[in-house]
C-alpha cells in the first residue's frame, strides 16, 4: 500500500517533503510543544507543573485580556481594508503608467528593509514626538500641537506607522498578479466595448483572487502579530490603550513569569488569525 | 653573633614595615589557582568605547590569573530573555550582569540557579568596598546572590542658566547645591513657576518648570520622585507600600504642577531621551535626572552646553531627602563547572583597579572601590558633579536601598507609571490615582504569584 | 495624456509618503545624535558614524554574517517553495488541502511564541551559534509556499493539459510551463525571503550569543547605551540594510522581469 502510494506520487512528494519537513520539525513542533505549555503552570524557569485549563479560564476572566482581543481587532479594523484598497490603487496605477514604474516600484518597498523596531522610534521621535515635525510646524503656524500617543489617537498612530509599512510591498505583490493576466483576455474584452470600471470587475478582479488572498492573509496576520511598533512607541499604554494581543501574551510570559499562560493566550491568537483565514478564503473562492 | 642579631631585628622590622603597607596596595589579588579556564560572562552594553575597554581589561585579567573569559554583549531590550531562556536549556553562563529587578524573579523563581555568595565574600573585601549598598542592594531573604559593580547614582538636574534668566534668587541656587543646606518642595515649586514663562514674547509659553517622561515603561522615572518622600514599593513578604501617604504626596505634587502648567508640553508621553535632552536645550528648568552619558557625549561633540549640574536631593514632605542609587551586579550561576574561576571573575569586577578606571573614563560612573582620590585623578573636573553629590548623599545615608524586594516589582513599574501617566493627562485626580495604584501594585503581587 | 499626469502625480505622493521616513533615517545618520527629533536641515555633515561603524565595531563582520545569511536562505527558498507551491495549487497530492492549512499555521504564528522550546531543542541539536541553526529555520518560509501557491493556482491549467496531450512528462510541465510563466511570483519570492532573512530580528537573538556570529540586526544593539540610544550610529545601520536589498532587486529585476515578456507574450 505505502509502496503504491510512494511511487504514484514520487514527484508530487519530492517536490513537497524538503519544504514540509522544514517547516514542521522548526516551526510546527515547536509551536505544538508551546501550545501543550498552556496546560501547565510554567516560570521558564522551573518545571512546568500541570494545573489543565485554568490558565483559560483565567484568562478569560482577565479585563486586560479582553481588552488586547479588541484593540488587536481595532487594529485589523483600521489596517486591513486600507492596505489591501489603498495597494491594489497603487498597484493599477502603476500597472497603467506607461513609463517610469520601474522607478517607483524600487522604491515602495524600502520601507520594509527598515527594522520595524527603528522605524517606530524614527516615527514617534521625528514626526510624531513633542517636539517632533508634526507638532513643530503646527506650533509656527500657530495651532495646537496634537498628542499623537493620547488615548484616542496611539492606535490610530500605530496603524498609520504599519500601513506605511506594509503599502508599498503589498502593491508590488499586486502588480506582479496583475503581470499574470492572460492580455488577450483584456484585449478581447476591448474589442467586446468594455471600458476600465468594467474590465477591473469582470476580468482584472476574478483573476486577482488568489492573490487577493495572498495579500489579505499577509496583512491580517501582520496586523495581529503587531508587536514592534507598540513596543518602541507607547509601550501599550496609555492605560493599556494600544496595547494588542501579541503584546499581552509577551507581558505575561516574560514579565509576569507565567508562560502556560502566555501560551493559552496565543492559543487564542492563533485561533482568531486562522478564523479569519478561512472566512477570507471562503470569501475569495477560487472559481 | 649580635651582627647577626642586628640583621635579623632589621630584617623583621622591614617585613613587619612591608606587612602593614600591603593592604593598601593592590585591591584585587590575583591567583594563579584557575590557569587555563575558560568561563562564559554575559554582559550589557555600555556604548562601543565600554565593549571594546572591556576587552582589554579582561585580557588584563587573563594576564593576571590565566582565566579566558568569553564575552557575551546582549542587549537591553532582550537581554533578559537570553539569559531566562540559557537558563532554562540548561545552558546557563557561568558570570551574568544583572540589575536587581531582573535578578530577584530569577532568583525566586528558579530551582536554585543563582549561587550565594556568602562564603566567598571574606572580611577583606567588605573593607575594601566603600559603597555599602552595592552589597546591600543584592541581598534577598538575607542570602547575597551578587555584587554590585557599576554604581549609578541618580539625582535631579538643574538649568542653572534658566533658573538665573528666570530671576530665581542665587539663595535658592545655593540651597540645592549645598549638602549642609536644605531645600523643599515649595522652594521647588517657587522655582519652577518663575521658570515657566514665555521667553520670546510671541504670547506663548515655551520654558517650563520640569521634564518627565510620562510616556515611558522604565522604572526610574516615577521613583526618584517617590523615594524622595522616603516611600516603599514593596517588601519580600509582598506588603504593597505603594497607595499610602508618600504616593499621594506625590500624585499631589503632579497634579499641581499640572494645574499651574510648569510641566512641557506632552509630558504625558514623552519618551526619556526627549525629556533629557529638553533640559539640555534650555526648555525647561528641571530633569527627573541628570544623564551623564548625553551630557558627556554632548560636550565631547563640541556642544555649547547650558550649565546644567545634578543638584542633592530636597526635603520632601515627609522629613525624609531620599535618592536612588542604583548598582548593575554581577551573579555566577549555581550549575557552574568552574565557580572558583567565576568568583575571581566577579571580584575583579568589583573591586580591581583597572575595572574602576575603566568604567570612570568610559561612562563617568563608579565601581564600589571608587573613592574621592579617584574620582579627581580619573575624571574630568566637568564631568564630576554626579560622582561628587554620589559619594556625599551616600556618606550622609540619603541613600534609600533600591528595591525591588519582590518579583512583582516588574510588574508594578506598569502600575505606577500609568499612575502619573493618568494625573498628567487630566483622567485622575491625585486621590483616584493613588487608590487606582494601590489596587494594581497588589493585583500586580497577586498576578505574579 | 492627461490621465497619465494625473497617474504619475498620485504616483509621486505615495513616493513620498513612503520615502519621508527613510530619507529621515538617512539624514539622521548624518549626525551625532541621541534624539531622533532633529532639524530637517543639518548644521553639519559627517560621515563619521559611518566610519566608527566600520573601524570601532564589528560591523563588518556582522555584515557578512547577514549578507550570508540572507543569500543562503533566499536561495533555499526560491528552490523549494515553487514546486511546493505547484503541487499544493494542483492539489496533486491527498490531503493538500490539509497541508495547506498546516503550512498557513505555521506561517500566523509568531517566533516569539515558540521562543523556548525552539531554543532548548536547537541548543539540544547543537545548533546554537552556527550558520545551519540560523538558516535552517528559515530554508523554506510558509509565506513563500503560500504565495507560489496562490500565484500558479491562476495560470490556467488547460496550458498544463495541453502539454501534457503532447507528450510532456510531469517534471517537463513543471520545469518548461509553471516556472517560466511563475517569474514575477519567483522575484518576489526572492525578494521576501531578502528582506525578511535581512531583517530577521528574533532567530538571531536567541539562537546566537558569539559576537562573531552576530547579524547586523543583533550586533548594533550591542552598541546602544543603558537608556541612552545614539541615533546616529542606529540609522547609519539602518541604511546599510537597504543598500544590499536595492541592488538585489535591480539584479532580480533584470534576471526575470525580462526574459518574461519574450516568451509568454505577456506584458
Amino acid at each position: 500500500m505505502i509502496k503504491n502510494f510512494l511511487s504514484e506520487y514520487k514527484y508530487e512528494l519530492l517536490m513537497v517533503l524538503p519544504a514540509v519537513l522544514i517547516i514542521f520539525i522548526f516551526k510546527l513542533i515547536p509551536v505544538i510543544v508551546s501550545f501543550s505549555m498552556s496546560l501547565t503552570k510554567w516560570r521558564i524557569i522551573d518545571t512546568p507543573e500541570f494545573i489543565g485549563f485554568d490558565n483559560f479560564v483565567q484568562l478569560f476572566q482577565d479585563p486586560n485580556f479582553w481588552n488586547a482581543v479588541w484593540n488587536t481587532l481595532f487594529y485589523g479594523i483600521l489596517i486591513i481594508p486600507s492596505v489591501l484598497i489603498g495597494s491594489l490603487a497603487v498597484a493599477l496605477i502603476l500597472n497603467s503608467l506607461k513609463k517610469g514604474a520601474s522607478f517607483y516600484k524600487a522604491a515602495y518597498y524600502l520601507p520594509m528593509t527598515l527594522p520595524l523596531s527603528i522605524a517606530a522610534v524614527i516615527w514617534r521621535g521625528g514626526f510624531f514626538g513633542t517636539f517632533g515635525f508634526v507638532n513643530n510646524t503646527l506650533t509656527k503656524l500657530g495651532l495646537n500641537s496634537i498628542q499623537f500617543f493620547s488615548v484616542n489617537l496611539a492606535k490610530p498612530s500605530i496603524s498609520l506607522v504599519y500601513l506605511w509599512w506594509t503599502l508599498g510591498f503589498c502593491s508590488l505583490i499586486y502588480l506582479a498578479g496583475l503581470r499574470g493576466i492572460p492580455k488577450t483576455r483584456l484585449e478581447a474584452a476591448e474589442i467586446d466595448g468594455a471600458n476600465t470600471f468594467q474590465k477591473i470587475i469582470y476580468i482584472i478582479w476574478p483573476s486577482l483572487k488568489p492573490i487577493t488572498l495572498f495579500v489579505a492573509l499577509y496583512i491580517t496576520q501582520t496586523t495581529f502579530r503587531i508587536f514592534s511598533a507598540v513596543f518602541a512607541m507607547t509601550g501599550g499604554g496609555p492605560s493599556r490603550s494600544s496595547e494588542p494581543l501579541l503584546y499581552y501574551t509577551y507581558n505575561w510570559g516574560w514579565q509576569n513569569f507565567r508562560m502556560g499562560y502566555s501560551a493559552a493566550a496565543s492559543v487564542v491568537l492563533f485561533l482568531m488569525v486562522i478564523s479569519v483565514y478561512l472566512f477570507q478564503s471562503y470569501i475569495l473562492k477560487e472559481d | 653573633m649580635i651582627k647577626k642579631q642586628k640583621l635579623f631585628i632589621l630584617i623583621s622590622m622591614m617585613a613587619m614595615v612591608l606587612l602593614l603597607t600591603l593592604p593598601g596596595m593592590a585591591a584585587y589579588e590575583p591567583t594563579q589557582e584557575y590557569e587555563g579556564t575558560t568561563i562564559s560572562y554575559y554582559s550589557f552594553p555600555h556604548g562601543p568605547d565600554y565593549n571594546s575597554n572591556l576587552e582589554d581589561v579582561l585580557a588584563k585579567f587573563n594576564e593576571l590569573t590565566g582565566i579566558e573569559v568569553e564575552v557575551t554583549m546582549l542587549s537591553w531590550g532582550e537581554g533578559n530573555r537570553s539569559i531566562l531562556s540559557a537558563i532554562a536549556a540548561g545552558d546557563a553562563p557561568d558570570v551574568m550582569y544583572t540589575t536587581p529587578s531582573r535578578a530577584l524573579p530569577i532568583i525566586t523563581f528558579g530551582n536554585d540557579v543563582i549561587e550565594p555568595l556568602d562564603d566567598y565574600i571574606d572580611e577583606e573585601l567588605r573593607e575594601e568596598v566603600i559603597f555599602n549598598e552595592a552589597l546591600e542592594n543584592y541581598k534577598f531573604g538575607g542570602t547575597t546572590y551578587a555584587l554590585g559593580h557599576y554604581g549609578d547614582p541618580h539625582q535631579f538636574a538643574a538649568n542653572l542658566d534658566v533658573l538665573r534668566d528666570s530671576g530665581v534668587e542665587e539663595s535658592y541656587i545655593e540651597k540645592m547645591l549645598d549638602p549642609e543646606k536644605e531645600w523643599t518642595w515649595d522652594d521647588w515649586m517657587y522655582m519652577m513657576e518663575k521658570a515657566t514663562k514665555d521667553t520670546n514674547d510671541d504670547g506663548k509659553i515655551d520654558q517650563w518648570g520640569l521634564a518627565y517622561p510620562g510616556g515611558v515603561n522604565n522604572a526610574s522615572p516615577f521613583l526618584h520622585f517617590y523615594w524622595n518622600t522616603g516611600g516603599k514599593v514593596i517588601d519580600t513578604e509582598g506588603n504593597i507600600g505603594l497607595g499610602g501617604e508618600e504616593t499621594m504626596l506625590v500624585m499631589e505634587l503632579f497634579e499641581e504642577m499640572m494645574d499651574k502648567g510648569l510641566l512641557v508640553d506632552g509630558v504625558a508621553n514623552m519618551t526619556s531621551s526627549e525629556s533629557d535632552n529638553s533640559v539640555f536645550e534650555s526648555k525647561v528648568a528641571f530633569n527627573y535626572t541628570f544623564p551623564p552619558e548625553v551630557y558627556i557625549a554632548r560636550d565631547e561633540a563640541g556642544e555649547e552646553l547650558p550649565e546644567v549640574v545634578p543638584v542633592y536631593p530636597p526635603v520632601s514632605p515627609t522629613g525624609e531627602r531620599g535618592s536612588f542609587f542604583a548598582w548593575n551586579g554581577v551573579m555566577m550561576s549555581a550549575r557552574s563547572e568552574n565557580k572558583g574561576a567565576a568568583w575571581e571573575l566577579i571580584k575583579y569586577l568589583t573591586v580591581s583597579d583597572e575595572y574602576k578606571e575603566m568604567i570612570a573614563k568610559a561612562t563617568g560612573k563608579l565601581t564600589p572601590v571608587t573613592s574621592e582620590s579617584d574620582i579627581e585623578n580619573l575624571i574630568k573636573e566637568e564631568y564630576r558633579g554626579l560622582l561628587n553629590i554620589g559619594l556625599e548623599a551616600s556618606s550622609r545615608g540619603w541613600y534609600l536601598r533600591h528595591e525591588p524586594a519582590h518579583p512583582a516589582s516588574g510588574r508594578i513599574v506598569r502600575g505606577y507609571n500609568s499612575a502619573v501617566q493618568n494625573v498628567l493627562s487630566g483622567n485622575m485626580t491625585a486621590e483616584e490615582a493613588t487608590n487606582w495604584l494601590k489596587e494594581e501594585a497588589e493585583t500586580a503581587r497577586d498576578e505574579v504569584e | 495624456m492627461k490621465k497619465e499626469g494625473l497617474l504619475h502625480v498620485i504616483a509621486i505622493l505615495v513616493l513620498v509618503f513612503i520615502m519621508i521616513p527613510v530619507l529621515w533615517t538617512f539624514r539622521l545618520s548624518l549626525s551625532q545624535t541621541y534624539s531622533a527629533n532633529v532639524p530637517l536641515i543639518p548644521s553639519e555633515i559627517s560621515f563619521d558614524n559611518y566610519t566608527t561603524l566600520f573601524n570601532g565595531t564589528s560591523f563588518l563582520t556582522w555584515l557578512k554574517n547577514t549578507v550570508i545569511f540572507a543569500t543562503v536562505v533566499t536561495f533555499l527558498n526560491v528552490l523549494f517553495a515553487p514546486s511546493a507551491g505547484y503541487v499544493l495549487a494542483r492539489e496533486k497530492l491527498p490531503g493538500s488541502k490539509f497541508i495547506l492549512l498546516g503550512i498557513v499555521s505555521a506561517w500566523v504564528i509568531p517566533w516569539l511564541t515558540v521562543l523556548i522550546p525552539l531554543y532548548i531543542a536547537m541548543s539540544r541539536l547543537g545548533l546554537v551559534n552556527t550558520f545551519q541553526g540560523l538558516i535552517l529555520p528559515l530554508a523554506v518560509s510558509p509565506m513563500a509556499i503560500f504565495l507560489a501557491r496562490q500565484y500558479i493556482s491562476n495560470i490556467p491549467i488547460e496550458l498544463e493539459e495541453s502539454a501534457i496531450v503532447d507528450g510532456a512528462s510531469k517534471l517537463e510541465v513543471f520545469f518548461k510551463i509553471i516556472l517560466p510563466m511563475s517569474k514575477p511570483a519567483l522575484m518576489i519570492v526572492a525578494l521576501m525571503s531578502f528582506i525578511q532573512a535581512w531583517g530577521n530580528f528574533i532567530l538571531p537573538l536567541i539562537l546566537i550569543t558569539k559576537t562573531s556570529m552576530k547579524t547586523l540586526t543583533v550586533g548594533i544593539p550591542e552598541l546602544q547605551q543603558q537608556g541612552i540610544t545614539n541615533w546616529g550610529i542606529i540609522s547609519a545601520s539602518s541604511i546599510f540594510g537597504i543598500l544590499p536589498v536595492i541592488i538585489i532587486f535591480i539584479a532580480l529585476n533584470k534576471y526575470f522581469m525580462e526574459g518574461l515578456a519574450m516568451r509568454t507574450g505577456m506584458k
